[in-house]
């Protein structure tokens, strides 16, 4: 295996399962891609890194040929090469190339044969579904991909892993069933974006599986440490430009962070303790409801509480019972010493809570709106007369926000869609901090956001608890988690099992405590 | 942070000054795009105008156009609210024959003073929206459905009022007028219905009430996570149309000079759904927008009168409006793919 030189100087190499050269994309707004070129060798794993909108996604859509890269570059695999233009869905399936975009499409409401069926066709005949033979084939595919699922389950009530591995089992098929014959390469553009942590590890699991048994997996996340583990090569783009490929040991997270932003950065780091007042700013007793059991704790004025747990331990189910958008059946919440009832977002918002949700593209993008009407959907009052939209108002204060949070957009007003995933996630963190909330919700609030932009965004957040905001926030990242919070509540089952602050809230003992509480939750 | 990282990290500027050719083309795409359908409109005149040249380009004809045409164009308003927060309201055409024949029969059957009567049409319009409304936001139903279920019922009930006979004796003149008036040359109807439209397209771009059909169109629930009352805004979007839908049959009226029960219904209505689409591709593409829709039911008038004048048969109005509806539906779903940068189904 030949490594490329420094600053992307490739040696052409013969037994790469993939060799790009010359990849560009130009959008209105700009040039997303730019002269990209590197390879990937069989039976590894190759990280592609980079900020958000650097082009991650779009150079994976333009080799899948859905969205074809401007003329001028080549892709090679195997023996087969092919100019950029002519690159389609078609060329990329004949040729062994298979992919898991960013969100992949599954059908809700079907169940997982079914979606199953849906990349590879229905056996039967004459339209005539040939269930048993169906339901046969799913179970083969699923027991070799060792995915513990039924094949007539409905693909809801999957646990978030299992759907992300059924995408890519999907992805992997091929129309003659025989799993990995002609698949040469597989395209991953975050697949962990949205795992909790225990998740990722079976899905890295079974991602390694794939590379040893000689597939070239091209590997994009945010997460750097989960990269570190499971890469044997790196490729870094900023701005549309390749930055470096480079074999991954030997490089430390803050040479990736480096490469990354553009200069180094330093740690997320927790404030000392001085800003908290003892004001309480939200107390919920004895709150009870679906996963939620007698579940108590308070949120100081000026304090980052987080709230740690196993996927389906109701961490979700807490902020969304104090936005008014989850039904509980017991308990009270006290709002700056008022008793409130929550039956609604309008009420919480009226209150001053603000809720950045776990699902962006379900609960809080609007796709086909203007990148400006989705920083102030929440918040038009004050820019409005009598119902009248103050244009001017809307767009300095969009323009405020786009530059305070470095949202990368080719213009205020392209449409949500355009943008990439962390941008668009950095668009919903401005709508909500616009409102200047007296308690934020955030869950999740930092999937699929680049480390710079993440640095940025704890910045702001900080910024406004030093002025007196409470934070309530969920996340998978357990390093994050300590690192921002003053103190985390370890969730189990519905219940709160454990409390940590101070100099024992560590990544390693968040992790001892979550998975300590897990035998005991009934 | 420091401003030279800002500025290393925020917008794409590059570009500007040396513009690429691949992006020149696009931007020529661009504005041929924006500008597609009235460029088209004006191709139709020309070409009907050498072809018929006494009777085609006549200010005569142009004021036939403009007059018939502002009903409809009223109509295709009505469609727009419901269809910004991403329902149909198929009742419009159906709506429009009702409140004529409310209007009509007030004068004519009740000898009412015609602002009464307009009121009463008006107000049947209102009255009709807020079921449907009711029936959508609150029970739930699918609006296509339900509009359709209300619309034959409306049509049931309007042939059992005037037993399918037009209701044309003791029209006020001062409504019937109203077709051969004029404002500064331009027929009156025509004014009213822009007047109309410049009202419609300020709710609709400068109001929050169209900001927020727009929020719940474009994504329900995170809509509702932002605070929005789904449901009352959902059942004002079916009144403002039940509000033009009556205007507009009172518009019928004045044109017509009297209440026909064999105007409405989804023939009526397809012209305006065309309009809808087609202005959707136009002006401000990928989005229903007010001066793409006047365009576009201008377009699809002049184009079925001259073909009138070309000696087509009635026949060839059926067939022009439908094939323009499936065009201007598919034609609106790709360039709102385009925009958003998403992929069709399928490879
Ligand atoms: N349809 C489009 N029209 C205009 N610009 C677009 C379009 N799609 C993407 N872009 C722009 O291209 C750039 C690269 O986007 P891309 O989605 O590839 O980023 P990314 O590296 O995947 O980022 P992320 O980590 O946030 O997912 C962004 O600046 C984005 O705004
Ligand atoms: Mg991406």
């Amino acid at each position: 295996m030949a490594d490329s030189g420094p600053r992307g100087v490739t040696v052409v190499s013969s037994d790469a399962a993939l060799t790009l050269e010359g990849f560009s994309k130009t959008y209105p707004g700009g040039k997303a891609l730019d002269d990209v070129g590197f390879q990937i060798f069989p039976g590894s794993v190759h990280a592609l890194l980079g900020g958000n909108g650097s082009g991650k996604s779009t150079l994976v859509k333009s080799l899948a040929g859905v969205q074809p890269a401007d003329p001028g570059g080549w892709l090679s695999a195997g023996s087969a090469t092919v100019a950029t233009e002519h690159l389609s869905p078609t060329w990329a399936r004949r040729h062994g190339l298979r992919f898991v975009h960013q969100n992949p499409a599954v059908f809700p409401g079907l169940t997982v044969a079914e979606n199953i069926a849906m990349g590879s066709g229905f056996p039967g005949r004459l339209g005539v579904v040939a269930r048993r033979q169906l339901r046969r084939r799913t179970q083969d595919l699923l027991d070799r991909f060792d995915i513990g699922v039924e094949p007539n389950e409905l693909i809801d009530d999957l646990r978030p892993a299992d759907r992300t591995m059924l995408a890519i089992a999907r992805a992997l098929q091929s129309p003659t069933h025989d799993v990995s014959a002609a698949i040469s390469v597989l395209v991953l553009d975050e697949p962990t974006a949205a795992l909790p942590e225990e998740e990722v590890a079976v899905l890295l699991a079974s991602i390694r599986r794939t590379a040893k048994a000689g597939v070239a997996v091209l590997y994009i996340s945010h997460r750097l440490d989960e990269v570190m583990e499971i890469s044997d090569r790196v490729t870094v783009l900023r701005d549309g430009r390749h930055v470096v490929t480079e074999p991954m040991v030997g490089l430390a997270e803050s040479d990736l962070v480096t490469y990354i932003v553009g200069r180094p950065l330093g740690q997320l780091r927790r404030e000392s303790k001085r800003r908290s007042t003892k004001q309480t700013v939200v107390e919920v007793s004895h709150m009870s409801g679906g996963p939620l059991r007698d579940v108590s704790f308070r949120v100081h004025e000026g304090e980052i509480v987080g709230i740690a747990g196993l996927l389906g331990s109701g961490r979700s189910e807490i902020l969304r019972a104090l936005f008014g958008s989850y039904p509980v059946t017991g308990g009270t919440v006290k709002l700056q010493g008022k008793s409130v009832a929550l039956r609604s977002a309008a009420q919480a918002m009226a209150r001053g809570i603000a809720h950045v949700p776990e699902n962006r593209d379900a609960e809080s993008s609007f796709p086909d709106q203007p990148v400006q009407h989705n920083i102030t959907a929440a918040n038009l009052s004050p820019l409005t007369r009598l119902g009248w939209i103050k244009d001017a108002v809307e767009q300095r204060l969009a323009r405020e926000a786009v530059k305070a949070f470095r949202i990368k957009a080719p213009d205020q007003a392209a449409p949500m869609s355009s943008l990439s995933g962390g941008n668009q996630q950095k668009v919903v963190l401005a709508r909500w901090l616009s409102r200047k909330p007296v308690l934020l919700l955030l869950d999740e609030p930092t999937q699929g956001v680049d480390v710079g932009a993440r640095a940025d965004a704890y910045d702001i957040v900080r910024t406004a608890v030093s002025e007196g905001l409470s934070v309530l926030v969920v996340s998978s990242d357990l390093e994050e988690l300590a690192a921002i919070s003053d103190r985390v509540v370890i969730l189990s089952g519905g219940r709160i099992k454990a409390e940590v602050s101070g100099p024992e809230l560590t990544h390693h003992r968040l992790t001892e405590l979550i998975f300590s509480t897990k035998e005991l939750a009934p | 942070m420091t401003s030279a990282d800002v500025s290393e990290r925020t917008q794409i500027a590059e570009g500007a000054s040396s513009v690429p050719p691949a992006n020149r083309h696009r931007a020529a795409l661009e504005v041929a795009e924006r500008l597609g359908l009235p460029l088209l409109f004006l191709a139709l005149i020309v070409v009907f105008s050498i072809l018929r040249p006494e009777t085609f380009p006549t200010l005569a004809n142009a004021r036939t156009i403009a007059t018939s045409q502002a009903v409809m164009a009223v109509s295709a308003l009505a469609l727009l609210f419901p269809l910004l927060a991403g329902r149909f309201d198929i009742s419009v055409g159906a709506n429009v024959g009702t409140a004529s024949i409310a209007t009509a029969a007030a004068m004519s059957n009740h000898h009412l003073p015609v602002a009464i009567a307009a009121g009463i049409g008006v107000l049947c319009g209102c009255l009709i929206g807020l079921v449907n409304g009711i029936l959508v936001a609150y029970f739930g139903i699918d609006s296509i459905i339900c509009t359709i279920g209300v619309a034959t019922v409306l049509g049931g009930v309007v042939f059992a009022y005037t037993d399918g006979i037009p209701v044309s004796a003791g029209i006020s003149p001062t409504l019937t007028n109203l077709s051969i008036q004029r404002v500064v040359g331009i027929p009156a109807l025509f004014v009213i219905m822009v007047v109309l439209a410049l009202t419609v397209w300020a709710v609709m771009a400068r109001f929050t009430f169209g900001r927020q059909l727009a929020a719940i169109g474009s994504n329900e629930v995170a809509a509702r996570l932002t605070g929005l009352p789904i449901r009352r805004l959902v059942l004002l979007s079916f009144v403002c149309s039940g509000l033009l839908s009556g205007g507009a049959g009172v518009m019928l009226v004045a044109a017509q000079g009297n209440g026909n029960p064999q105007v409405g219904g989804i023939a009526f209505l397809l012209p305006a759904l065309a309009a809808v689409f087609l202005g959707a591709t136009t002006i401000f593409p990928g989005r229903y927008n007010v001066p793409g829709t006047v365009i576009a039911i201008l377009f699809v008038g002049t184009a079925v009168s001259g073909l009138t004048l070309m000696g087509a048969q009635t026949w060839i109005t059926d067939v022009f409006n439908g094939t323009a509806v499936i065009v201007a539906v598919g034609a609106a779903a790709a360039f709102r793919r385009r925009r958003t940068g998403q992929q069709a189904l399928g490879h």
